[in-house]
Order: structure tokens, then sequence, then C-alpha cells
């Protein structure tokens, strides 16, 4: 080790690997959210899908009494995420049932706290879930390659898969309980689809399939008991344009048959966020970078606009009347939840999670 | 005799920047040239260039090169998983943003901008430079964070070889390579076959689950196999010719991440790469002519959603450039570049072509005793389906005071957009522009060169600015389009140490990496939350540490990873922990007259850090590969 003690440098060098270690042990964690758990038992829960690929969705909770917005009140009751692409919520009895679509599973938890009560798995690519009985409840699955559309019979007692309602429709989306039919919208999955799918619940026995337009995914009920379909187009097949272009569509529920339908003129921008205002009769949604509203007795489309702005989705508070509107901004980044009342004057907005897509009132 | 030996081996690779100071060598003897055949010795003025220890190649010879960037190098690589895709990030850059040359010419695929590190075996190639920070005008489109050099060369009249390594290693990872050659005074052979497989099937905790359950790793198993064939022909004293081709398939399941309950999507990859060089080499001036033809195939299926993507790409180079010595201190590059990309997907409306021409040139200037150096370069490119960018870059070196040098270089850079950036049906933008901009940096060094110890140390301060960033965002009509919508700021230092020295017959290398670099959007039109904020899965801080002691031809590595946070959403809201990674390489070797033996051993991991590259994608925890190499070297008869 003699020659060591000739080198000029041993100072340099001390102060390059202390420098190194001092910038080291300097470096700043970001911050980090930890504000405690609340109450959920009522307010607005907002979807947020959560980051595409390998990240996981949150569910944020917006307590309409004192204004304040809890994000990812699941992992901070929990200690784990939901998973990828949070899909939908919804809460019947005391409990909310978070449908995780990536992750095969419906996370189930306890509405006071959010603590998971458990976690129905079996399930392939599932999207929403709608009671019908105390102890029943039906998964809408989009299935193996988003082709095998299902209705997945969930016991609520156990909380598993207790049987399969076979359908050969594609994408089963969204669902609607009038009196014991299940209305369900056949979105394409992976493909394409243009029925609204009808079962019995009692029976569990599918009844028939209105055949509504390309790829109908929203779907609200009006004041007068009938049901309004979005119908989101349908690409050529080389995604270049709109081989059928968007439609909102009348199902009279009298008949189940199609009473109107109103086609959307655009080749390449689709209609999406149907909802409907407290009264039941003014239809909201999204259309080619505008909000729209609609009346139920219209006879054409009447392009209406009351905001100037794109959102990924819509929600009407039906306590309140207000529209909830959500923009995903870049969609890797938190999201934001515009409130508008029903005229589209804007109230105030909320930092949400990241991509929110989804509302629950409570 | 073998203490000799080290003591020559670090002089030579430690101090050849030192003893280039003091004897300039003549730029224009064969050997040189052919070993310089490109731009990357001689025009590179200012930048930061680093070779890798040809020690560390051979240690991690049954590796991919996303392995050795990762472990071994200041590069961030990115890696979806044990053997997912991987890419490298460069000074806080991405992937489209690196240019990837295989031997000069860049094998960055036309359709996304990228290579898959993944794909790259280390056993195919000999030399690999870095080379940190732009240099667009010297290697074109994508050299804006930094270049990756992968470099085969020859070497002649070396007689008959043959050789093989075999490896085996945790989770069911195999590879056996296969090298066999001929080279004579004045004309070399050598085929290299190479097959690679892992079931990758190891265990890991779901931390996206109830209770954290411990699983097991489904769907990530890979078979590679490979062939290069290499020829080299000196036609006269002036002349030479070479001919490369390469060929290899990969086969691999992708696996799904801890938030998604299954993945069966799979992926297949397919590729010819073959370059054909000329070159004439006179005291003055020397010319060369090359070519290369690319055809890549990759199809990737995922049954969970009806997905079956398949494309191909097929690129052809040609480039023809002379050096002039004009006098002894001044040089003179001037060349000229066509590449022509087309490829056939569905996932474009049609079938698209694009040629690009680009003259690009170089001129050196510098003292007598070559303490002084400067380099002026530029480029302009012609593209026929976008605008046509111009760059230029000035660098310089002095030394002073014996020890010291100081470099600098100011380069504007750009980066054509993609095919999937233009063409992608639904969202493909064809009036995107280039993204551009500048990057500058100032280096420190110190050299220390004695008979038995050096010690080097740099410190770089840099920055740069991207303008133009090219982001795929959804529109208004919810369409997703890629727009040149951000603006992006690099800017911090990297420090760098090397000690080398022998201790009683020990022969010690040791090095200390440590960089900061901050890259945040200036201006991000898709995202106000964004401004002033890190990339997301770019560290901030990165360290990397290596020591090995070599004692009568045994050798013990070790290196450690420190990564430091990175986030994941770009308002950085999520982020991942840091990281760090200890890893430990032994190694015997036996050297009889013709006859090279080396067994090894590699152990990752060895404190078992559960770590997420990517959020949610596990990693494995301690794993080993074992391997054995055996080399016969039978001399030509003098």
């Amino acid at each position: 080790m003699n020659y060591l003690k000739n080198i000029p440098s041993k100072n340099s060098l001390l102060i390059a690997l202390f420098s190194t270690l001092i910038i080291l042990s300097a470096c700043k964690k970001p911050a980090e959210d930890t504000t405690p758990a609340g109450n959920y038992n009522s307010g607005i829960f907002i979807v947020n899908e959560g980051p595409y690929g390998s990240g996981t969705g949150t569910i944020s909770h917006f307590n309409k009494n004192d204004n304040v917005v809890t994000n990812d009140i699941f992992q901070k009751a929990n200690d784990f995420p939901l998973g990828n692409i949070v899909q939908s919520i919804t809460i019947f009895d005391d409990k909310a049932y978070v449908v995780v679509n990536q992750a095969d599973k419906i996370e189930v938890v306890q509405t006071s706290n959010f603590k998971s009560k458990g976690t129905i798995t079996g399930l392939v690519q599932p999207r929403y879930i709608i009671q019908v009985s105390a102890t029943k409840a039906y998964a809408s699955i989009w299935g193996t390659s988003g082709l095998d559309g299902a209705i997945k019979i969930i016991d609520l007692t156990t909380n598993t898969v207790s049987s399969t309602i076979t359908t050969g429709r594609k994408g089963m989306e969204r669902m609607l309980k009038k009196d014991d039919l299940i209305y369900t919208t056949c979105k394409g999955g992976w493909a394409n689809d243009s029925v609204v799918n009808l079962i019995n619940s009692t029976t569990d026995l599918v009844e028939s399939n209105i055949e509504v337009g390309p790829n109908p995914d929203g779907m609200v009920e009006d004041a007068d008991g009938n049901i309004w379909v979005l119908c989101i187009g349908k690409f050529k097949s080389d995604y270049s344009a709109l081989e059928q272009s968007g439609r909102l569509v009348q199902i009279n529920t009298t008949t189940n048959t199609v009473d109107k339908t109103f086609t959307f003129s655009s080749t390449s921008a689709q209609p999406t966020g149907l909802t409907i205002d407290q009264n039941k009769t003014k239809l909201v949604y999204v259309y080619d970078g505008k909000v729209y509203t609609q009346d139920i007795t219209a006879t054409s489309l009447q392009n209406t606009v009351i905001i100037n702005k794109s959102f990924y989705n819509l929600g009407v508070d039906p306590n309140s009347n207000i529209i909830y509107a959500a923009d995903a901004g870049n969609f890797s980044s938190a999201g934001k939840v515009e409130r508008y009342n029903i005229n589209g004057t804007k109230m105030n907005e909320l930092n949400v999670g990241i991509v929110p897509g989804n509302f629950f009132f409570k | 005799m073998l203490r000799k030996i080290y003591v020559l081996l670090f002089c030579i690779t430690v101090c050849t920047t030192h003893a280039q100071v003091i004897h300039p060598d003549s730029i224009y003897t064969v050997e040189d040239v052919i070993v310089s055949s490109n731009r990357l010795t001689r025009y590179t003025t200012g930048s930061k260039v680093v070779e890798l220890d040809s020690a560390v190649l051979r240690d991690k010879n049954n590796n991919t090169l996303a392995d050795l960037l990762a472990t071994q190098t200041q590069v961030f690589v990115k890696s979806y998983g044990i053997a997912g895709l991987s890419t490298p990030s460069f000074r806080g850059m991405n992937a489209s943003q690196t240019a990837i040359l295989w031997n000069g010419f860049n094998i960055s695929s036309p359709m996304n901008g990228g290579q898959d590190l993944a794909l790259l075996p280390v056993n195919f190639v000999n030399t690999i430079k870095l080379q940190y920070g732009g240099s667009g005008a010297l290697w074109g489109s994508g050299a804006i964070g930094g270049t990756v050099h992968l470099i085969n060369t020859p070497e002649f009249d070396k007689g008959f070889t043959a050789g093989t390594s075999l490896s085996m290693g945790s989770f069911g990872d195999q590879q056996q390579n296969i090298e066999i050659g001929i080279s004579k005074k004045r004309f070399i052979s050598t085929t290299k076959f190479f097959h690679h497989q892992a079931t990758n099937n190891f265990t890991y905790q779901n931390l996206a689950q109830f209770n954290k359950p411990e699983q097991r790793m489904k769907n990530a198993e890979f078979n590679q196999n490979g062939i290069l064939q290499e020829n080299y022909i000196k036609l006269n004293k002036t002349q030479n010719l070479s001919f490369r081709f390469w060929y290899q398939n990969n086969n691999r399941n992708l696996p799904a991440s801890m938030t998604t309950a299954q993945s069966k999507a799979s992926q297949q990859d397919e590729v010819i790469r073959s370059t054909l060089e000329w070159q004439r080499l006179k005291d003055k001036t020397a010319y060369f002519v090359r070519a290369a033809y690319f055809d890549e195939t990759l199809n990737y299926t995922d049954p969970l959603i009806s997905l079956t993507s398949n494309s191909q790409s097929k690129t052809f180079i040609s480039e023809a450039e002379t050096k002039i010595k004009v006098s002894a201190q001044q040089l003179l590059n001037i060349g000229i570049n066509n590449t022509y990309n087309t490829a056939l997907t569905k996932n474009y409306t049609f079938t698209p072509t694009q040629n690009r021409t680009s003259f690009f040139g170089s001129y050196q200037l510098r003292n007598k005793k070559s303490t002084l150096k400067t380099t002026l370069s530029a480029r302009q490119e012609f593209i026929s389906n976008g605008n046509n960018p111009f760059t230029a870059s000035v660098g310089a070196e002095a030394w002073f005071f014996k020890n010291f040098r100081l470099r600098g270089i100011v380069s504007k850079n750009y980066r054509i957009p993609t095919f999937n950036d233009l063409y992608w049906a639904q969202g493909g933008n064809p009036d995107l522009l280039p993204e551009e901009g500048w990057s500058e940096e100032v280096g420190l060094a110190y050299f220390i060169c004695k008979s038995k110890f050096s010690l080097e140390y740099e410190i770089t301060g840099l920055t740069s600015q991207v303008s133009n960033w090219i982001m795929w965002t959804p529109n208004n009509a919810g369409i997703w389009s890629p727009e040149n919508i951000a603006e992006v700021i690099s800017q911090g230092f990297e420090n760098e140490l090397k000690i080398k020295g022998t201790v009683r017959k020990v022969y010690i290398d040791m090095g200390i990496q440590y960089q900061h670099i901050q890259t945040t959007y200036e201006k991000n039109n898709a995202s106000d939350q964004s401004i002033g904020k890190q990339l997301i899965y770019t560290p901030v801080d990165k360290a990397l540490i290596s020591l090995s002691l070599e004692y009568h031809r045994i050798r013990i590595g070790a290196t450690y990873n420190y990564v430091g946070y990175r986030n994941t959403t770009s308002d950085n809201t999520q982020f991942l922990d840091p990281y760090q990674l200890i890893n430990l390489t032994m190694s015997k070797t036996v050297a009889l007259p013709t006859l090279l033996i080396k067994v090894y051993l590699q152990l990752n991991n060895i404190m078992q850090e559960a770590y997420q590259n990517i959020a949610y994608y596990a990693t494995p925890l301690q794993s080993y590969q074992l391997g054995l190499i055996v080399n016969f070297n039978k001399p030509n008869k003098k």
C-alpha cells in the first residue's frame, strides 16, 4: 500500500466520494397523501379507472355536506390496491361492490369504513353489478377474448358466482332493472354487437334481444318508464372512420320495441356519457367535444349545447340535479370532476384520481 | 510476470486518453481505421463516451444487453418484467430518443423508434460504447439522450478459434453459445450461434391482493435463437471488405402485472440484419461505402382481448463517407446517408414508405500537441414524408496542468416521428413535426496515471431542452392521437470516479458513479398539473458502485445499484420507492497454451430486494447463473 501515500489527489478522491454520499442522503421523497379514512355511508363515489397498463384504479369519495374529497379510499382502508382498470361501483344495502375489470374480480366492502368484506372471483373481464333480489345479483362480463359476454349470477350471502347465464352476446355492459326484467346493453366487447338483452330475473332465462344499433353502451330510464340507449357507433375494420355513426334510441318498455332512433352525423366522433336529470325528462350526453341535453319528448336531435367541453363520462346526482363531469386530462395524472348545474353553469371542480370514469350517487 | 501484465493492462486501458495527449497517434494506420471506421472515435470531441470494460462484457457474456446496461451502467433500463420489453433512458430522455447503432447503423425500429434491449445478446458484440448526450449531427434522428454503440471488431491473423459458453441459472434459465472462426492475415470468417431460454416462474409477493399472497409468475417463458456471421477481407494494402449477417428469432410470453388477473399475451420477433462495407484507406484520405438491410417481424397476440397484431418493417441504409487529413492538425469528414423504411401492418391503412437522405460533415482542428481540440459537425436531412431537420454541434476539449481535461459540447438534436406516430389507425397524425432541441454539457476530469495505480474523476454538468415533444393523448372526439404538445427540460450532473491499482498481486478495479438529473415538463398542453414535474419512470437519482478484485486469474466482481424514486403519474402523485441491488460475479480462468477455460457464478440481488421497475411488475428476489466458457485457439503457422 506504500505507493498510495504518494498520491497527490487523495483529498480530491475523498471529496468526490463525500459529495456523492451527501447528495444521495439528501434525496427527497415525493409528497404523500396521508388523509385518514372517513365514513362513506353516503355521498358521491367517483370511480377512477387508473393508468392503463399495469397501474391500479382507485375510488374517490365526495362528501356533499362538507365538500371534502377523499381520494383512494380503498387502499387507505385495506392497505392493498384495487387493481387494474376499476370499471364501476354499485352500492346496495350497506355494501359497495367495486368491479375491477382487468383483475377479474369484484371487491366487496363495508360502506361505513370501506373495509374489504371479500372478493368475488371467477369473473372474466367483469363490468357492472346490479342487485336483483335480497340474495342475488347479476354481474355483466365480457368474458374470454372479450367476445364471450355473459351474466354471472352472484350469491350475495357467500359472495360467490352461483351460475352463469349464457347469452351469446358480445360485451355485456350496463344493466337496468325494470320490474322483473334486466335490460343489458351489449357493447360489442373487443368486437361489435347491436342489441339490448332482456333476462327474466326470477327465472334467470333470456327473454329476448332488442336490436337497437351499433354497440349500445349507456342506458337510462325516463319519467315515462321508457329506456334510452346510447349506441357509440361502429368503426370500419381499419379504424379509419365510423362505418355506422352513433345513435340515441328509445325502447318502449311496454312493447319492448324501439320507438325512436336518432342518428348522429359524425363519422369520427362517438357519443358517450348518457345520463338523465333529476326529473328524468332531460337526457344529458357528450358528443364531439360538447355536452348536450335532449328532451325525452323531442322528435329529433335537438343539438342543445350546455357545456362547450368534452368529458370522459357524466353523471347527474338525482338528489341535487347537479351534473358531475369527469375530465380525465392526459390519462396519466390525477383527473378532475367538474360540477355544473343542469343548465351548464359551472359550480366548482374536484381533484380526484387518475382517469375518473364512473359515478355512484348515494 | 502476471503483475507485469496487469500493470500493462491498466495502463493501456486507463491511460489511453492521457497517452494521446503526449503521442497523438497517426490516424490512418490500417488497424486504427478498421477499429474506428465510423465517426465515433474521431469526431465526438467534447462528448462523454464510455467504453464498457471488456472483463465486464465477458462476465455478462450469457446475458442480454438489458441486463448488462441495467446493472453495469448509469443508463436507466425500463423493463416490463424479467424478460419483457426493456428500453434505455439516458439522462431522462426516453427510448425513442436513444439511438442504438450496430457498427454505425441505426437499428431502431422505424415503427416504434426503439429497440428492445432484452432481445440483444451481449455475446454477439465485442465492444460496447455509450455516448451520453445529444449527437444528432453525427448519428441523425433519435440521438438526443444518448447513443449505444454495439461494435464487432475483427482480429486478423489469430488462427483457428472454436469456443463454447454454456450457462444455467435460476427459473429455468439456460444459454448455449457456440463460436467457430478462421482468422488469417487477410481474411476472417467467424460464426456464432446462441440459444437462450427461461421459464421465469419465480415466486413473488402480490402486493395488489388481499393479504399480499405469495404467487408464482406465470406466462413469462421465453426462447431465443440466433446466428451471427462475420467476414472480413483485406483486398490489398489499402482496401478492406466486410460482410455481416445476423438472424435471430424470439418467442416469449408476456406476464401479467400484479394488478391484472392473468395474461395470455405473447410476442414473436424475427429479425435479419446484414451489412456490407468497403473501405479504402490511404495516408491522407479514407473512403467508406457501406450498406445495410434490416428486416424485422413482430407478431403480438393477446387472446384475452382478441388482439392479433402482425407487423413487418424493412430498412435499407446506404452510406458513403470520406475522411481527409487536411493537415497534421485538421481533419475533415464528409458523408451522405440514405435510409429507406417501409412497414407492412394492418394497423396502418396503407403501406407507408419513407426515404431520408442526409448530408453530414465534421471538421476537427487541434493543436500540435493535441492538448486542444475542437470539432464542428453538421447534418442536413431531407425526409420524403415530413420536415427537413438541420442539426449541428460544436465540441471542444482542452488538457491543462498535465492531468486535467475540460470538455464541452453544444448540440442541436432531433427525432423524427415514428411510423406508429404518423400512421396508426386510428389516431396517427401525419402532420407531426420532429421533436427537436438542444443539449449542452461541460465536463471536468482529473487523471492520475502511475505504474501501479490510476485514478480518473470526472464531473459533468448538463442541460437539454426538447420541444415539440410527441405524446399520445385523447383528442376532443375521444380518439387517442399523438401531438407535439410538450416541452421538456433536463438538467443535472454526473460524477464518475474510477480507480485501478495493484496491491500485492491483487488487481483492484473500482468505480463510483452518481447522477442527479431532473427532467421536467416546461410545457404540457395535455396536463397543466405536469408542468415543472418530473417525467414518469425517470429516476432523478441513480448511483452505481462497482468493485472487482483479481488474483491469479480468480476474479470477484460486485456491483451496487441505487435507483431513486420514479414517478408513475405525470403529476407526480404516485411513485415507486427507490431500490438497491447488489450483484456478485465470481470466476476462475485457466489459460493453457491453446485453451482458455473459465468457470463463473453470478449471484444477483443477493440482498433479496423486492422491487418494482415498472409499477406492479414483479421482479425476482435472489437468482444465480452458473457458466462454463471454453475457448480453443490454434494460431496460424508462421
